[in-house]
């Protein structure tokens, strides 16, 4: 594996998901999986397809065709670059298992709580954890909990929820400690050779609040496909 | 043509953790799915050659305690990787090498008294849905190879439809003294050959070992670390000397792979294996390198491990090194199969 420090380039986390698609349009040999992660990018590769005759090893070889075929490569960032994704969630009590727990923690009211949730614009900062599992940066600083003292062992799915700074949304049926604000139908993982994760690294993501009727209406055309 | 309802392994006892594999999901890694894979893949490679297969094809899998089944028509087995001493009727079933079984025959698992990962190829391979380019089992979030988890009793697995084409034994059609027919010669086993009683885990160091002082990497090299029963696919989980790392702030995860040595809180270091999620937040002090993953695997909880720290590029030399050598041992395989026949 390689790793690159966006860091050191002077990047900020969200970039890492362009270079990291720049990587991928080199469709460099041997390279299986390139994962960008909070401003690191891994390269995995196969060490075998990259011997030489040289002295060098391996990873030198390969470093230095990146570095060849990369030098001069621009990474400018500007919104057209990015995708924004619109994901409408039900914060209704019912769904939000966590508002009423969380308000009490944190002395603000469920509908201020909220409000700063769907009112900011977040970015991907890495894929993890489990498939399809975004980990949203830009979460308001009143919302910044540690975890649950005792974690769920089946949050449900599309649970929008808050912690460690982050936030994220439960693709599946997964163990979790993290508190649940509300709940969405949107589909953040499929598994086929299409799909996989709806949410890339560098995406922009904007929750939009809907009533638990609407919820229960999206459920139901859900259903029905 | 074998009516294939009837073409099929009846799962009669499933072990303890009996899993289908192939090479692993690679390539999915940035939508957060882990590559999963034969743990050994050496052993899985070899289990599939010896009964005429792509190296790559669907095997299962078993851990710790081996699964018992039955098929329904004749076909070649090889089991490879740890030895958990296979019977038919009874009578040991000769590992590493392939054994043409027939029709109704009940194959019994035991348990490795050395190892802990073993491997059964059938010749043709599986009928297994491919998820994503593999048919891992991924236990974790649940797809791949039977209905996502681990085999259980009852559980069938469709023989592949390919089956016969490279079969070895093709015109072998009786069994005579004994309940199967196997070759004269065979595959070793390629792990912990040179220490079975205290594994040595070569590794190449993070920036944060360079970091640590000199007394913390002397506590982490001089002692042996025991695997605990806590070990699984995820990881392979060790007790010992702490390795006391200074107080960091929460550090934000990062991109993990197959043998990254990570320190949780408790400074126990725990090694991660097939299973591992794509990323991880525990800091990690070294990899440990690709030419070692059997002997990681492979170690028996209970049993010990100790580190040497080694150079990226000693670790890319042993990793050519044993390249040319598993060529040299396929290619052997595959002609020795091909005079089967």
């Amino acid at each position: 594996m390689i790793g690159i420090s966006c860091d050191n380039w002077g990047f900020y986390s969200a970039m890492s998901g362009l270079v990291a698609d720049k990587i991928r349009a080199l469709r460099v040999k041997g390279v299986t999986d390139i994962v960008p992660a909070f401003g690191q990018i891994a390269i995995h590769y196969d060490p075998i397809q990259w011997m030489s005759c040289s002295c060098e090893t391996p990873y030198d070889e390969i470093v230095g065709y990146l570095g060849r075929k990369l030098s001069g490569t621009e990474v400018v960032s500007d919104a057209t670059d990015r995708k924004m994704m619109r994901i409408p969630v039900c914060y209704d009590q019912k769904l939000g298992l966590d508002l009423v727990e969380l308000s009490l923690i944190l002395k603000r009211s469920v509908s201020d709580l909220i409000h700063l949730h769907h009112s900011k614009t977040y970015t991907v900062g890495a894929i993890g954890f489990a498939p399809g599992f975004a980990y949203l940066e830009g979460l308001d600083t009143v919302l910044a909990v540690s975890r649950r003292s005792e974690p769920r062992t089946r949050v449900p799915a599309g649970s929008v929820a808050v912690a460690g700074g982050y936030t994220g949304i439960y693709p599946s049926i997964l163990p979790g400690g993290w508190h649940i604000l509300g709940r969405t139908h949107a589909s953040l993982f499929q598994k086929s050779e299409t799909c996989g994760a709806l949410l890339s690294v560098g995406d922009q993501v904007q929750f939009e609040p809907i009533s638990i009727e609407e919820f229960n209406a999206q459920q139901s055309l859900v259903e029905n496909q | 043509m074998t009516n294939k309802k009837f073409a099929l392994i009846d799962t009669l006892n499933p072990g303890l953790f009996t899993t289908i594999q192939d090479k692993g999901r690679v390539g999915w890694q940035a939508h957060g799915v882990s590559v999963s894979g034969a743990a050994d893949l050496n052993s899985m490679m070899i289990a599939n050659l010896l009964v005429g297969n792509d190296g790559n094809a669907p095997i299962i899998e078993f851990v710790m305690l081996a699964p018992t089944l039955t098929f329904s028509r004749d076909c070649v087995i090889a089991t490879a990787g740890a030895n958990f001493s296979f019977t038919i009727d009874g009578i040991p079933l000769p590992h590493g090498r392939p054994v043409k079984i027939f029709a109704g025959t009940v194959l019994k698992g035991g348990r490795a008294s050395r190892g802990a990962y073993g491997y059964l190829g059938i010749s043709g391979g599986m009928c297994i849905d491919i998820v994503m380019g593999s048919v891992s089992t991924d236990t974790g979030s649940h797809f791949g190879g039977v209905a996502g988890r681990r085999l259980k009793t009852s559980d069938m697995i469709f023989f592949s439809e390919q089956f016969d084409s490279l079969s070895p034994f093709k015109d072998v059609k009786s069994r005579g003294d004994l309940p199967f027919v196997s070759t004269n010669w065979g595959v070793k086993d390629l792990f912990g050959v040179k220490a079975p009683e205290e594994m040595l885990l070569r590794f190449i160091p993070t920036k944060r070992w360079d970091g640590l002082s000199n007394k913390v990497r002397e506590g982490f090299l001089s002692n042996t670390y025991r695997v605990t029963n806590e070990s699984n696919r995820m990881g392979i989980r060790l007790v010992g000397e702490k390795i006391e790392l200074e107080q960091v702030e929460l550090q934000p995860s990062e991109p993990v792979v197959m043998g990254t040595i990570q320190v949780p809180p408790n400074g126990q270091p725990i090694v991660l294996s097939v299973d591992r999620q794509t990323i991880g937040g525990y800091p990690s002090i070294g990899t440990v390198i690709s030419v070692d993953r059997a002997n990681l695997v492979q170690t028996q909880p209970g049993s010990s491990i100790r580190f040497l720290e080694v150079s990226l590029a000693d670790a890319q030399r042993a990793l050519i090194q044993e390249n040319n050598a598993m060529k040299d041992l396929f290619r052997t395989i595959e002609s020795r199969v091909r005079e089967l026949n």
